[in-house]
């Protein structure tokens, strides 16, 4: 009889232990990584509007190569890929179009394999006009507005995923979490200004739910293989409460809203998540505590195992020479940690590759360079610590001569 | 409610009975009586199309029709992108420049062209010049450029005739070094090639880039070509030409290059700005057809459904072709099933306008039009044709008219060589084909009123004043006053106006009654004022894009005064800006205004008084609107820093889809058992098949109106109906329907309205408005359009203006309907809406939940794998632990046994 029970529970335990893994969505949260940590990187383009005319593509796409990542994240801002012409209709702007398409070609020259898709601006259907770009139409009051919003964005990124084959993660948006944020707002509101046209957080939810619905939609139907990840959520505002949000949203049964039926599976909406987390003034041990509260949000809602983006880490050094040094030691710390300790991870994205020159937004939001800018006259791209901190890290070596070509009267002897 | 309903029961009486000898209709008090022009609500331009892009298509469908190329320029549609402008690159500026160019100005909205100066490079936004020159219709204005909203005017010079419609003008720029980074601007428009009007503004400009990028924008929606562009370095060396034929432009994310041209923000597309190179379509086979893209659609709301118009140069005509439109085809092209009009050679003299219909030719021979009229080989000539709902055509060619009847025209249109004998044809170019829908808008949307003292909970207990921002939009700078001892009076505060500042509901409207008070709070100055929007398309727009009228602070060389203005649309006389006589709304912040806006048929009226003045001063019409669009976004708007508030806020839904009672609107359709508290009966009346019958009886309301427009339905009269209102004033319609008699207190007056055939329309919807001194009724039939109201069968004017009164309907044997009255004075005021009452702060993500819960739709499931297999797994396992269990108590049983 022994035998016989134990033959029970042998094929119990066996019938058990196949059953937890044979779903994606099991309880048990990742704790071995699943493939090698990517590394990869964010930068300003002149060619896509950025203010640094020194800062073109060849040399963002040189840096990337000298760096030695393979993940780059593009900027796809759609306001600057598409006009929308009658009915709604997106139409790539041509120029713009083509940057990307040559940025995408010279930066896998220099063996960048992974590219990451992000906008942080919208379209609108053909006569709406709207007080500022983050502006998105209030489904309470105008739902067939709302509606027309929803299906054009998913058009739009439809085509980009169309367009763009070697992209592999699109994130349609970018950090609406953030308290005064200019995404997700009213008509009203106006860029740059916290002037109380905001969206409650869990509007805002509610609203992301439906637009990554359609936009999934799209991008499946060209690009299969393609993920569309949550937006990449600052978890400032509501905190790392805001994925709970988000979830709490498409189990309410509320989604898709332009649909008669629910939805409340989560893997219809977002393949992976995404988030962005800076270390400021915390301790790593209050990062990894950040990030892992974060990441449990899909435990609560039994979507454990899903994959997880960074798609912005960084230091800000506040042109503060005792801080980019701290910055540079915490930067070794935090590639560990990731490599160690954060499973979850597929890809980490450092924001940014230099500092920002010729616009000013603050102190903080100017200095998270790699390098000084490059059209800084006094020290043209120039590795700051980070910078050095990194390049040991991904390149296993003490030599970083190389970081100092644009200013090579600056390397230390 | 079905409006048929009591047809059978009064139509034969309606026919039998007397007619009534008519009188003079008095002369009508200038402004008082609102009516509209007789158009859809909604006057859209569908099709505008000059062949300037050098292809039939996107707007016309060809298999062989060729387009001409003689002519060039770069043209501007009229779209407008914040920022954006048009940079010459092929020639910068040196210390003398002089730009000369030609505008022919296609479309003029009133809006400007400029010119800027001193641009760092091609990708400079226009806000990042040094100086602009602003050329409208009336003025030529120098401004330095602070960024887009802060522009410091340096001088202006009044101009005649400049950016007019249809007109080529000539025009020169001339930057000129005076010394250092100084120029001096010259501003000239020439005829050939002499200059007719000059100014330099008296002063010189300081240029931080002064040999910066020379670029040009249009504002306001307005359309033009510029052709023949030159730039001299010297007073006799054109150091830069471009007549376009071998331009180059390209757009704000493409790289410039060698371009002669670039837009310097991404913003405008090829179809916005482009180098036109077109001249038209020609005509020159049997059988050349185009076909517009748009179809035609049958629309009885309307009178006039559609307006076509096309240009075109006819160099030769023949007998057996017909070169014209053709409409109502089955499919693109197939001009066997189209009625097609058009000019065939008659004679030396003359040309036959024909008609064909089905292949077959009508009325052929009878239309005849001088060869003159048609400037055959010479000049274009325009055919405009005015498609009536009722199948009927108007059409004008030069200036002939003629009609047509019984053409069919939904369905495919376009401009075609028909031959009669399947080889002859015309031969004609087409310069430019236009097409106006006049469309009808449903406009359901509920009343609103507002005297913003809603009350809402703040989450301490606290009372606060609230106002739904799911009803009304308020845009930066408007908000209500807090609630406190400071505020005795709720409020809408309009505080330091900027650009997006404005007020107003988050739905669309079309026909309206707006009613709100206003008191200044700053002391105005100029170029500051307040207005009202119409016709918008979103809630949050500027003001700029749409039509208004506004009310501004005017002291440029006079003492502060009000001047009441519009913009994109004009007053009656076609002016657009009037000095207030006896009205000025700056004066002071003290005094209130009680202003009101009534919009119907594509007309504004404006009314507004002191509120210390009597209610009769507010039935004033001060101003008329005509042809203007009021079908979308309306709001109230400040600009330029003005702080005011607003109370007493009310709007008023008068389109004819507006039902259901509400505070500040009287609204019964007798659908019920019971009727409206605000109306009350009296005699013999009877509530039956949901009409009111009066039977020696009456309806009545219950408030004393003053001013009004009341609508309501005649199902059938057995007897006269009469309407009475205050002072013993009546208007009587008789049991025949043939007479209308008022009474204006003894004195009597005599309509004939036999003419209008009111007895063969059996139902009818009737409108009656009384304002001020004046008295009109209006009626169709119940299936006509509603824009027919705008022809009044009756005009009235009493000796004195109107008091207060009830409003009664009387009969010995009426049915009548659909009973709206708007107030169109002080009678009903704004409701305080508080939270607790506000409907449209349910939950609506819930809402949609419970929905979907309540009607499952199955979706696909990605993870039904998973999933099945947590079932699967689920079952086995319990069926294992049953099983185990059963073992370890058989087991146990055993083991018990045993023992």
């Amino acid at each position: 009889m022994k035998r016989i029970i134990a033959a029970f529970l042998a094929s119990l335990l066996v019938v058990c232990t196949f059953g937890c893994d044979g779903g994606q969505n099991s309880d048990s949260p990742i704790t071995e990584r699943k493939a090698p940590l990517e590394y990869g990187l964010n930068a300003h383009i002149y060619e896509q509007r950025a203010m640094d005319p020194s800062s073109t593509m060849d040399y963002v796409v040189e840096m990337t190569g000298l760096l030695g990542v393979t993940c780059y994240r593009l900027s796809t801002p759609l306001d600057s890929m598409f006009t929308v012409g009658e009915n709604d209709t997106p139409i790539f702007k041509e120029g713009f179009k083509q940057i990307v398409h040559q940025i995408i070609e010279k930066m896998t020259a220099v063996g960048v394999t992974t590219f990451a898709a992000v906008s942080d601006s919208s379209i609108y259907p053909t006569g709406y006009i709207v007080t500022s770009s983050g502006v998105v139409p209030d489904p309470a009051v105008e739902k067939d507005m709302y509606s027309r919003w929803i299906k054009l964005t998913a058009k739009a990124w439809g085509m980009i995923a169309e367009e763009f084959p070697e992209i592999d993660y699109i994130e349609p948006i970018n950090e609406p979490d953030i308290a005064g944020a200019n995404i997700f707002t009213k008509q009203g509101h106006q860029w740059g200004l916290d002037d109380g046209y905001a969206y409650s957080m869990p509007d805002k939810a509610h609203m992301i739910a439906d637009v990554l619905y359609y936009i999934r939609k799209e991008v499946k139907e060209v690009a299969p293989d393609m993920q569309v990840t949550t937006p990449g959520f600052a978890g400032r505002g509501e905190g790392e409460e805001v994925l709970d949000l988000l979830y709490e949203a498409i189990e309410s049964g509320a989604h898709p809203f332009l649909e008669e039926y629910s939805d409340t599976d989560p893997d219809h909406y977002f393949d992976c998540i995404n988030f962005h987390a800076y270390l400021g003034s915390t301790t790593t041990e209050d990062y990894l505590e950040h990030c892992d509260n974060f990441y449990k949000a899909c435990e609560r809602h039994n979507d454990a195992g899903k994959p997880a983006l960074l798609t912005e880490w960084g230091f800000t050094d506040h042109d503060n020479e005792a801080q980019e040094i701290m910055n540079g030691e915490n930067m070794t710390a935090l590639l560990e940690m990731f490599d160690e300790k954060m499973p979850y991870f597929e890809a980490v994205f450092l924001y940014m590759l230099t500092d920002y020159y010729g616009y000013s937004v603050d102190t903080s939001e100017d200095n998270f360079g790699l390098f000084t800018a490059r059209g800084d006259p006094e020290k043209p791209s120039c590795p700051k610590p980070v910078a050095i901190s990194f390049y040991k890290y991904i390149h296993k070596t003490e030599d970083v001569s190389p970081l100092y070509k644009y200013c090579p009267e600056l390397m230390p002897n | 409610m079905s409006i048929r309903k009591f047809a059978g029961s009064f139509i034969s009486a309606v026919v039998s009975i007397v007619m009534i000898l008519s009188l003079a209709t008095p002369a009508l008090a200038q402004g008082v009586i609102i009516k509209g022009e007789p158009d859809g609500q909604n006057k859209v331009t569908v099709l505008d199309e000059h062949f300037y892009s050098g292809a039939l298509e996107p707007s016309f469908t060809s298999e062989n029709v060729s387009v001409a190329t003689d002519s060039f320029g770069m043209h501007f549609t009229g779209a407008y992108h914040y920022g954006s402008a048009l940079v010459l690159c092929a020639y910068k500026p040196e210390s003398y420049s002089r730009f000369t160019f030609s505008i022919d100005m296609l479309q003029s909205n009133d809006g400007f062209i400029y010119c800027g100066f001193g641009g760092a490079d091609e990708k400079t936004t226009v806000s990042g010049y040094d100086f602009n020159l602003s050329i409208a219709r009336g003025v030529v204005a120098m401004y330095e450029m602070g960024g887009m909203d802060s522009w410091k005017s340096l001088g202006n010079h009044a101009l005649s005739d400049a950016l007019v419609a249809g007109k080529t003008t000539d025009f020169a720029v001339t930057l000129e070094k005076v010394s250092g980074n100084d120029f001096r601007v010259t501003f000239e428009i020439l005829e050939e090639g002499k200059p007719i009007f000059t100014t330099d503004f008296g002063t010189t400009v300081r240029m931080s880039h002064p040999n910066g990028h020379f670029c040009m924008w249009g504002g306001m929606n307005e359309v033009f070509n510029i052709r023949d562009f030159k730039v001299y370095d010297s007073p006799d060396n054109v150091a830069f030409s471009d007549n376009f034929e071998n331009s180059s432009l390209t757009y704000g994310d493409e790289p410039a290059g060698d371009s002669f041209w670039h837009i310097n923000e991404a913003r405008f597309t090829r179809s916005e700005v482009f180098i036109a190179r077109s001249a038209g379509p020609e005509f020159k086979k049997a059988g050349d057809v185009i076909t517009s893209a748009m179809p035609l659609v049958s629309e009885s709301r309307v009178s006039r459904p559609y307006e076509l118009s096309f240009k075109t140069h006819i160099k030769e005509l023949s007998e057996n072709a017909v070169y014209g439109l053709y409409l109502g085809a089955e499919s693109a092209g197939d001009l066997s099933t189209a009625t097609i009009i058009g000019v065939s050679a008659y004679d030396d003299r003359s040309a036959a306008v024909n008609i064909i219909k089905n292949g077959s030719p009508a009325d052929a021979g009878d239309n005849l039009i001088p060869n003159s009229a048609l400037n055959i080989d010479d000049t274009a000539v325009g055919f405009d044709i005015t498609i009536n709902g009722d199948n009927t055509l108007d059409v004008v060619i030069g200036e002939i008219r003629f009609g047509f009847s019984g053409v069919r025209y939904d369905g495919y249109w376009g401009i075609c060589n028909y031959s009669l004998d399947g080889a002859s044809a015309a031969d004609a170019r087409l310069d430019e084909v236009k097409l106006i829908q006049n469309t009808y808008t449903d406009c359901a949307e509920p009343d609103l009123s507002n005297d913003f003292g809603g009350i809402k909970l703040t989450p301490d207990g606290f009372e606060e004043y609230y106002i739904s921002d799911r009803t009304y939009y308020m845009g930066p700078g408007v908000s209500l006053r807090p609630k406190g001892a400071f505020t005795p009076e709720p409020s809408l505060y309009f505080e330091n106006a900027g650009s997006y500042s404005s007020f107003g509901p988050k739905q669309p409207y079309t026909d309206f009654i707006l009613q709100f008070d206003l008191r200044m709070v700053s002391e105005g100055k100029n170029s500051q004022w307040f207005g009202v929007n119409f016709g918008k398309e979103s809630y949050a727009s500027i003001p700029d894009l749409y039509s208004s009228i506004y009310f501004e602070y005017y002291a440029w060389g006079t003492d502060p005064c009000t001047q009441m203005s519009t913009n994109l649309c004009s007053f009656e006389d076609g002016s657009k800006a009037q000095i207030l006589d006896g009205y000025h709304f700056y004066k002071d912040q003290e005094t209130k205004y009680n202003f009101m806006f009534v919009a119907k048929n594509r007309t504004v009226y404006v009314y507004f008084k002191e509120e210390s003045e009597d209610i009769s001063q507010l039935g004033i019409c001060r101003a008329v609107i005509p042809d203007v669009n009021t079908a979308g976004f309306v709001s109230v708007f400040g600009v330029t820093g003005l702080s005011f508030d607003i109370f007493n806020y009310k709007l008023t839904n008068i389109a004819p889809e507006a039902t259901g009672d509400s505070a500040i609107a009287l609204r019964e359709s007798f659908g019920s058992e019971t009727i409206s508290d605000k109306l009350l009966t009296e005699g013999t009346t009877q509530l039956q098949d949901g009409a009111m019958h009066l039977s020696k009886g009456s309806l009545s309301t219950k408030a004393e109106n003053r001013y009004y427009i009341a609508n309501f339905t005649l199902l059938g009269a057995g007897s006269d109906l009469t309407v009475s209102f205050a002072d013993n004033k009546t208007l009587t319609l008789s049991e025949d329907l043939r007479t209308v008699t008022v009474n204006d207190g003894g004195k009597t007056a005599e309509f004939d309205v036999s003419e209008y055939g009111l007895s063969e329309y059996g139902q009818m919807n009737l409108q009656m408005i009384l304002q001020y001194d004046g008295l009109s009724l209006s009626a169709k039939g119940i299936y006509e359009p509603g824009d027919k109201f705008a022809t009044p069968i009756v005009e009235y004017t009493f000796e004195q203006p109107v008091e207060k009164g009830v409003l009664k309907w009387t009969s010995d044997d009426a049915a009548i309907d659909d009973v709206q009255v708007y107030s169109l004075d002080d009678t009903y005021k704004a409701e305080a809406v508080s939270y607790e009452q506000d409907p449209n702060d349910t939950d609506f993500w819930q809402e949609k939940a419970e929905r979907a819960a309540a009607a499952p739709v199955e979706v696909e499931e990605t993870r039904s794998l998973p999933t099945l297999f947590i079932v699967m797994y689920s079952v086995i396992g319990a069926v294992i632990l049953a099983l185990l269990g059963v073992i370890i108590a058989m087991s146990v049983k055993k083991r018990g046994n045993k023992k």
